[in-house]
């Protein structure tokens, strides 16, 4: 598909993401409509760094902003072996982040429907675990629920902490069960996550609908 | 006579003793005791009524695996079957028939409120088309498809039905059509599927009430007409929607205007949860008055009223709400079923192999297609598509009930000569889908192995995942562009945010949906605590001062000991004894160490924000709790 459309950057067949997603039926048309808004993000060029992601008005009011941006450049995410953060992304690398917010086929097996939850979930645990050592500590969950209720001036740091410290208890039953009166939970790994929301199909909210494209992307 | 009247001996009397005219001998002398059941009739025998509903319940409770094998539903038909049965061996006549009105302005109202109010408002409207989709276009279908067919079926002669009009099955077909929330709410209640499923079944079973309503005054107008033009027809798409949006903004409105009165209730708390009864039903029946949707009308204020009111109100007040609010629709559903049960037995019937069978082999025909194909066209729309189980049990799930009951007995008897036809028919078709569908759905479901409803939710991790993630696609959606639902949602919010709230609410400080699960747990939490007893045995002067005095100051190492040790002792206590009921009780048994320390962690904060936050400063058993304990 990269001859017919104009402008569309020749991407190399072979590269796994771009199999993936065309195995799994996103359409030429969507991936037209994200390139577009790819160059605009990027004023026309090959790559975008962190600061392309401020010229979107709407973002500003999101609390977890920083977390959004995080995540397309997080290595891991990226399917690359190295960790860390990657210093720009290309359109593959942002086709790649896309990717994991895929609405479930119809015609989907189960292997591929466990294959495709774990991913978004890995997506997600990724967010979470800031510091990349493949556990959500207590500290780290802090954080995430205090950029949550960061929009709200009138709650103190208190209650963020609260929260955090209920919803770890949670987790620590969950995922631990019975606790000895020496264990310590030291922190959420990602099989632990998945047993957290085995019965809940979380995944399932995670996914944007490209079927309808509406070019509003006018924002500047 | 009155001569025979003894001092002492229980008089039968109508009340009034026979005036002195006559002759002095025929003077009463004065009763010591009389009886005058005239006099209390009514309210008696209502009494009456509802305590044997009542006590029939406890009955069936005794027998612990009784009510998981045969729903309740069932039971108390079986009840009304049986007393109808008496009253009418008694007296040889007719038992009184359930009156559509007492139905329909009494004991309905209850029940959907109760439903409309407690309905998780996230999953309906993440579903709403697709129950909207079933609601107008299933019914339709099912109401045609049944009318048709079963007119296909008069026509041959040999059933001896001849004489009942296209016009009569096509309302027939409309009033049996409808899947009803009673039966669908108490059959599912005991199986609980998972609750997109349920929020499917049971937004539809509301959302039908419109077009059944549109629907079954249009084709007996129709009935009732000469001739109909095309206009007539045009009129009908027109009032559907009159019926429908006009019960809604009836809802919405007088939900706005019951959330601004609280606001102002402050000093008079005690009938606070009065004014939430008052203007649901007055919405129910403001809708009635116009002949608009009445149930559209008591769910849209019930789930307006139910965001601000709930910040309003005291916390008594909110329990009151809703302990009152279930008391009255598990009555009211009981008396339905027992009515039902009543109303079956009596002279009102006419047998005829042919309609019966056939009018339950279309419903259940007709309902099974209707879901079929209905599904797959809305699969193409949904994000997550509903599989084959799904769309049996959703089909499985159409049950009807006292809705089209009362609907058939209001029918007038000059159009429809046939109606006691259509009564047995209706009958038959409600005992079926009550008894037959209600019995084995539970069994299927095991046996489907359809996804249940998880108990052991994450409350507070669930809470703030959702938050977390709706702020992640609205994320993901402003960078690649593109608006969806979460664009429109985040908008409301916003607007609400701004005005909605400072007009409706007392206090209104920025609320986190995150913040207050957690403090609703919290509370909770602590009034369990509370009320098993931990106040007494906690003295503890040091941090009553604290709290006086606003500071906080570090307790000592020995206090700190002591406390862990209540704490624990009595924690583990607490949770074994409330998690079998306390579907949002926390962790079952955490780590100790952890538990204490978070839990002493969590009463420092939830002091402190009891002191800022006005709303919950007039918690007095909570604060007694909180500054004894601490």
């Amino acid at each position: 598909w990269g001859q017919a459309q104009m402008g569309v950057p020749r991407v190399p067949r072979g590269s796994a993401s771009v199999t993936s997603l065309l195995s799994l039926a996103v359409t030429s048309e969507q991936i037209e409509h994200l390139h577009r808004r790819f160059k605009q993000l990027s004023q026309d060029q090959l790559t975008i760094r962190k600061e392309n992601f401020d010229s979107i008005p709407d973002l500003e009011f999101n609390p977890i902003r920083g977390k959004i941006v995080h995540a397309f450049f997080d290595k891991r995410n990226l399917r690359q072996e190295s960790d860390g953060l990657a210093e720009e992304i290309n359109f593959e690398d942002f086709l790649t982040i896309m990717s994991y917010f895929r609405p479930i086929e119809m015609n989907m097996d189960e292997e591929q429907l466990d294959r495709f939850r774990k991913e978004k979930l890995k997506f997600l645990f990724h967010m979470y675990d800031s510091d990349h050592d493949g556990k959500i500590t207590l500290q780290e969950y802090r954080n995430v629920v205090e950029e949550l209720l960061s929009g709200n001036p009138h709650l103190e740091k208190e209650s963020a902490r609260s929260i955090a410290d209920g919803a770890m208890m949670e987790a620590a039953s969950i995922c631990v069960g019975q606790m000895g009166p020496d264990q310590v939970y030291e922190g959420i790994t990602f099989e632990d996550f998945l047993k957290m929301w085995q019965g809940i199909d979380i995944e399932t909210k995670m996914h944007v609908r490209f079927l309808n494209v509406d070019t509003i992307a006018h924002c500047y | 006579t009155s001569e025979g009247q003894l001092p002492g001996a229980a008089a039968m009397g109508t009340g009034t003793p026979p005036s002195p005219s006559g002759t002095a001998f025929e003077e009463t002398r004065l009763h010591v005791f009389t009886l005058d059941y005239p006099h209390v009739q009514i309210p008696f025998e209502i009494t009456l009524w509802i305590l044997l509903a009542s006590l029939a319940k406890i009955g069936f409770h005794l027998y612990h695996k009784l009510p998981s094998i045969v729903p309740e539903s069932c039971l108390l038909i079986l009840v009304g079957l049986l007393l109808g049965g008496i009253i009418f061996g008694a007296e040889e006549k007719s038992p009184p028939v359930m009156n559509s009105d007492v139905f329909f302005l009494y004991l309905l109202p209850p029940i959907v409120l109760d439903a409309g109010y407690f309905m998780p408002t996230r999953l309906f409207f993440e579903n709403f088309g697709t129950i909207f989709w079933y609601a107008v276009v299933g019914t339709l279908w099912n109401a045609i498809g049944i009318g048709i067919s079963l007119y296909g079926i008069c026509q041959i002669s040999a059933f001896g039905l001849t004489d009942i009009t296209l016009l009569q099955n096509l309302l027939f077909g409309s009033l049996i059509s409808a899947v009803d929330p009673v039966a669908v709410l108490a059959v599912f209640e005991n199986i609980h599927v998972n609750e997109q499923l349920y929020i499917l079944v049971f937004g539809e079973s509301l959302l039908n009430d419109a077009i059944t309503v549109v629907l079954y005054n249009l084709f007996k107008s129709f009935c009732q007409m000469r001739t109909i033009k095309v206009i007539d027809i045009f009129a009908g798409i027109a009032n559907f929607f009159i019926v429908g949006i006009g019960g809604v903004l009836i809802g919405i409105l007088l939900g706005f205007v019951a959330a601004f009165t609280t606001r102002f209730t402050h000093k008079i708390r005690v009938i606070e949860p009065l004014f939430v009864f008052l203007y649901s039903y007055l919405s129910y029946i403001t809708a009635e008055m116009f002949h608009l949707s009445g149930i559209m009308a008591i769910t849209a204020c019930a789930m307006t009223m139910n965001k601000y009111v709930e910040e309003n109100v005291s916390q008594k007040s909110y329990t009151t709400i809703k302990y009152f609010m279930k008391m009255l629709s598990s009555v009211s559903e009981t008396l339905i079923f027992i009515f039902m049960g009543v109303s079956t037995v009596g002279k009102n019937h006419e047998w005829n192999w042919a309609f019966v069978s056939f009018t339950l082999l279309f419903c259940l025909i007709w309902r099974a297609l209707g879901v079929f194909v209905l599904t797959q066209i809305i699969n193409v729309f949904r994000t997550i598509p509903l599989t084959f189980k799904d769309q049996f049990i959703i089909a499985y799930g159409g049950l009807r009930g006292a809705i089209c009951f009362s609907l058939v007995f209001l029918l007038p008897p000059a159009v429809f000569p046939r109606k006691k036809l259509f009564i047995t028919a209706v009958i038959v078709v409600i005992f079926f889908t009550v008894f037959i569908q209600g019995i084995t759905i539970r069994p299927l479901v095991e046996f489907l192995d359809v996804k249940r409803s998880n108990k052991k939710q994450p409350a507070v991790s669930e809470e703030i995942y959702n938050r977390f993630f709706d702020h992640v696609k609205t994320g993901i959606e402003d960078v690649c562009g593109h608006w969806g639902h979460n664009f429109w949602r985040d908008k409301f919010k916003k607007f609400d945010n701004k005005y909605l709230r400072r007009l409706l609410i007392r206090e209104n400080q920025p609320k986190s949906s995150i913040v207050s699960l957690y403090k609703k747990l919290e509370i909770k939490h602590a009034i369990e605590m509370a009320e098993s007893g931990m106040i007494s045995k906690v003295p503890s002067s040091v941090s009553l001062s604290d709290y006086h005095e606003g500071k906080i100051k570090p307790l000592s190492p020995t206090e700190m000991e002591n406390m862990r040790e209540i704490l624990t002792k009595n924690l583990y206590q607490i949770r074994h004894r409330t998690m079998s009921y306390n579907r949002h009780s926390l962790a079952a048994d955490a780590s100790e160490k952890q538990a204490k320390e978070i839990l002493i962690r969590r009463r420092h904060s939830l002091r402190e924000s009891l002191r800022k936050t006005n709303s919950l400063s007039r918690e007095r058993p909570v604060l007694a709790f909180c500054s004894g304990f601490c």
